[in-house]
């Protein structure tokens, strides 16, 4: 199919015995924003581990762009456009809320070791960029005012916003987003998705996990659900809300949780 | 910025003026001594600052570097210029593929490692004979005469040795400082910070180890080689143990993390030993008592603590 | 050995190999020690050769110098490295518990220089040996050669393995051994006095290399610097062998006792004590965690 940003088709992740994803597949089309949702335990992340290159796929293709991602390594993965946020709050701890932005800057940095060393012409105005632009994505999330901050001491929401900084630092095309509203209060939750709207609006096509229904429905063009690693419904949110596939999954879910 | 840089200057005027306050051969013998510690202390900071890897085998690249300088100097007529060179080179090599093998291993493991490969050099240096003359080591490892027309520097002297190392460690300074103040070097410190993160935004940390290894194997190639030209006489000791201890703790003990510590330490752990002299034969071992002192109750080394009683100085890992 | 029948060329190989497994042995003893200290204790103990040593230098005072007999002397000398290992546990190790890996290794490298000064004070850098009081009469079985001191440190290595297998298993002690081992937090939840296992764990690992540097004191000459080597080797058996794992460093022990043996033999005598890091080098390559390991973190 012609047009698809990233198309996943028949991906399998096996470990040991376990079958996290089983033969799934979906694509993504540039400009949109796709959720990924399921049970807890149904490989939403292992998926994403799997497309950027964490994790080794057992089985399968996935394809950016008419280029092939499977065996790649995350770096390399990275270098074709496509970054990621992790579940669990991933920054550089001891760097300040700048410098993390600033490193996320490193595949615009064209810096070779004998531009450091030498100190030459070029290293000094790519450096000039690098710190007109880390402003510039600083003011975007909002956080120009703790720009000297140690990363690792900011609030929980201000530390989900950063990663999303540094994630945009490095300009990708497609930017996977790993339950970005976790541990966000119904405040910070609004600011993440108005967040994740301006960044559709400057035509990063947004790829998330995500638990918070309201938000999942809210921002979604398409929703992809997966249980046990397999794909049980793919559609817009009215579609995929009647599903009854759908519902039993997730109701399956409460009803066992109801019986601990 | 201003302070560090006034201090920097400051201390080269004052290196630059010693062999004039301090003619004493001994002193004289003692700054080159610190200078090629500086060295090995600058590399063993590179590869632990930035990488956070532990390396206690750097003098396998040392050796491999005093004993390439000393080859071509006997066999090939090859002078300390060229020879310098080629012990950068070969030791970086050396490093590339000590970078290739280590790379998976962390901590303990790419410690072992190391020291393994130190080991494996020492005895290869004392069983090819026919190569390295075995335990009885290559001698007359002469330092050359530069003719200038109206003067010659004669390379024996150590004065002009004493600048010559001077000049070696202010460039391996320079580098440092630039690699720190770069790209280059904030992505290290990323890759350190968080691996995964890092790759994530593309950076390659293998690349990255790789370059840091063979940056810091370089150097301690070019210390082994001004050591041999120095000394003019090497054996397999020059892989031993002591010598990648030594370099460690003056990493470490100078200041962790920071661009003088090194050379701190370096001054510090090569005057030490020499102090304690007048404890005759319990001197070593009083040396390593101090060692464990200072592992343990000053283990951000020295420049650390010193930061805290001066006053006003900045401690932010400059 | 051109001229000998294919028959007379395996008994050869057969007699390097049974040289190899017994100086496997004694080291097995050391491994052992290393990997119950390093696997229980987390501690990165370079100053493990340095017990070594002393095992065989105290073996040397004891009994070159003081006459005690040769038994009663190995026995002592292994004593006396746990009583130091006792001291050095609760002195420098306890302390230190909280402090980083690093920080303890970088502090038993310290410990094990300043170990080996001391010996040098007291024992002077002179190499001595050890005379062994068995006779030098070589016994010959189907064709092997054995010399007695040798099927000393063959036998006494496979007691001390065995005891100390069954004082893993079945005893109380190393009940909590395994246990600290494979969960720390558990094993303090369920009452294990953890400080109290630590300090056993390190005199056990004390005593065994003590009984090693005892048993290959008088094959090998003995001086100041011995422990240097003999700690290497511990760290590449335990590697192999897999951090933690007692079966694996006693494996691992063996292999390298045959493969140096059969190095020395049939490649070259000087390049023996490197086969060790050579074969670790090359399992590192493959696996990064040993022959046998789990996926271990040391950091």
């Amino acid at each position: 199919m012609a047009g698809e940003l990233l198309s996943v088709k028949r991906l399998t992740v096996r470990f040991g015995g376990l079958t996290a994803v089983n033969d799934l597949d979906f694509s993504i089309f540039p400009g949109e924003i796709v959720s990924l949702i399921g049970p807890n335990g149904a490989g939403k992340t292992t998926t994403f581990n799997a497309i950027t290159g964490f994790l080794r796929a057992s089985a399968g293709s996935v394809q950016f762009e008419g280029g092939e991602l499977i065996h790649l390594k995350p770096h390399q993965i990275a270098e074709k456009g496509i970054t990621r946020t992790f579940q669990i709050t991933s920054l550089f701890p001891g760097l300040s809320a700048s410098e993390n932005i600033r490193t996320g800057h490193h595949m615009q940095e064209r810096e070779t070791f004998w531009d450091a060393v030498l100190n030459t012409r070029r290293k000094l105005r790519v450096e000039a960029e690098t710190m007109a632009r880390t402003v510039e994505i600083l003011k975007f999330i909002g956080l120009e005012g703790k720009k000297g901050a140690m990363a690792g001491s900011l609030p929980y929401g201000d530390q989900r916003i950063l990663e999303i900084g540094v994630a945009l630092a490095a300009n990708p095309k497609l930017l996977l987003l790993d339950e970005p509203s976790a541990g966000l209060n119904d405040t910070e939750t609004q600011g993440m998705k108005e967040l994740i709207q301006k960044m559709r609006a400057r035509s990063i096509t947004i790829f998330l996990v995500e638990h918070d229904m309201k938000l999942v429905m809210g921002l979604s063009d398409r929703i992809v659900v997966l249980n046990f690693g397999k794909k049980i419904a793919t559609g817009t949110p009215e579609e995929v809300k009647i599903n009854p596939e759908v519902i039993t999954a997730y109701l399956g879910d409460r009803k066992r949780d109801a019986k601990r | 910025m201003k302070r560090p840089h006034a201090a920097a200057a400051l201390c080269l005027a004052g290196a630059l003026a010693y062999p004039i306050l301090f003619a004493d051969p001994y002193f004289l013998h003692m700054a080159i001594l610190i200078g090629i510690y500086a060295l090995l202390a600058i590399s063993i900071n590179l590869l632990l600052g930035y990488t956070g890897q532990l390396s206690l085998g750097h003098a396998a690249f040392f050796g491999v570097g005093a004993y390439l300088s000393s080859l071509l100097y006997l066999n090939l007529g090859v002078p300390i210029w060229g020879g310098l060179i080629l012990a950068v080179v070969g030791s970086g090599v050396l490093g590339f593929f000590v970078a290739r093998l280590a790379f998976k291993l962390r901590g303990a493991y790419f410690v072992i490692m190391t020291i393994g490969i130190a080991e494996v050099l020492k005895l290869v240096a004392l069983n090819w004979v026919d190569l390295t003359k075995g335990p009885m080591g290559l001698t007359d490892i002469a330092a050359p005469q530069i003719n200038l027309g109206f003067i010659t520097i004669d390379f024996a002297q150590k004065v002009p040795y004493y600048y010559l190392i001077l000049l070696c460690v202010v460039l391996a300074a320079i580098l440092q400082h630039r690699l720190v103040n770069s790209t280059l070097g904030r992505s290290f410190i990323a890759i350190r910070e968080n691996e995964d993160l890092a790759e994530s935004v593309g950076i390659d940390s293998f690349k990255y180890l790789v370059i840091v290894v063979i940056v810091s194997s370089s150097i301690s190639g070019a210390a082994g080689s001004l050591y041999a030209h120095y000394v003019s006489f090497i054996d397999p000791g020059v892989f031993a143990f002591f010598i990648s201890v030594n370099a460690v703790m003056m990493a470490i003990g100078g200041g962790q993390g920071t661009q003088a510590g090194p050379i701190l330490g370096a001054i510090l752990f090569t005057l030490i030993p020499e102090w304690l002299r007048v404890f005759g034969d319990a001197r070593m071992a009083v040396y390593a008592l101090i060692v464990i002192f200072i592992v343990i109750f000053m283990p951000k080394g020295m420049l650390y603590y010193l930061a805290q009683i001066i006053p006003g100085k900045k401690n932010d890992g400059r | 050995m051109e001229g000998l029948h294919s028959k007379q060329r395996n008994m050869v190989f057969i007699q390097y190999v049974i040289n190899g497994l017994i100086i496997g042995g004694a080291y097995a003893l050391i491994g052992i020690g290393l990997t119950l200290i390093l696997g229980i204790m987390k501690v990165v103990n370079f100053a493990h050769g340095e017990m070594y040593m002393l095992g065989a230098y105290f073996l040397f005072t004891f009994f070159s110098k003081m006459g005690i007999p040769f038994l009663l002397s190995m026995v002592l000398a292994i004593l006396a490295v746990m009583g130091i290992g006792f001291v050095f546990e609760k002195g420098i190790l306890k302390p230190l518990r909280r402090r980083s890996i690093d920080t303890v290794m970088l502090s038993m490298i310290g410990l094990s220089l300043f170990m080996q000064n001391i010996a040098m004070l007291i024992w002077t850098p002179v190499p001595e040996s050890i005379q062994s009081p068995l006779p030098m009469t070589t016994y010959t079985l189907g064709g092997l050669y054995f010399l007695p001191q040798r099927i000393l440190v063959i036998c006494a290595a496979l007691l001390l393995v065995v005891l100390t297998h069954l004082l893993l298993k079945r005893t109380k002690v190393g009940k909590a051994m395994r246990a600290t081992f494979q969960d720390l937090e558990a094993a303090s939840l369920m009452g294990i006095k953890i400080d109290r296992i630590y300090s056993f764990t390190f005199v056990l690992g004390a005593g065994l290399a003590a009984a090693s540097g005892t048993l290959l004191g008088p094959i090998f000459t003995v001086h100041p610097y011995i422990g240097n080597l003999a700690n290497l080797k511990a760290f590449v058996i335990v590697i192999i062998g897999g951090l933690g794992s007692f079966w694996g460093a006693v494996a691992a022990g063996l292999l390298l006792g045959v493969f140096e043996s059969l190095g020395a033999a049939y490649v070259s005598s000087g390049y023996q004590d490197a086969v060790g890091f050579i074969l670790l080098i090359l399992i590192l390559i493959k696996r990064p965690t040993g022959l046998f390991g789990k996926v271990g973190q040391m950091r």
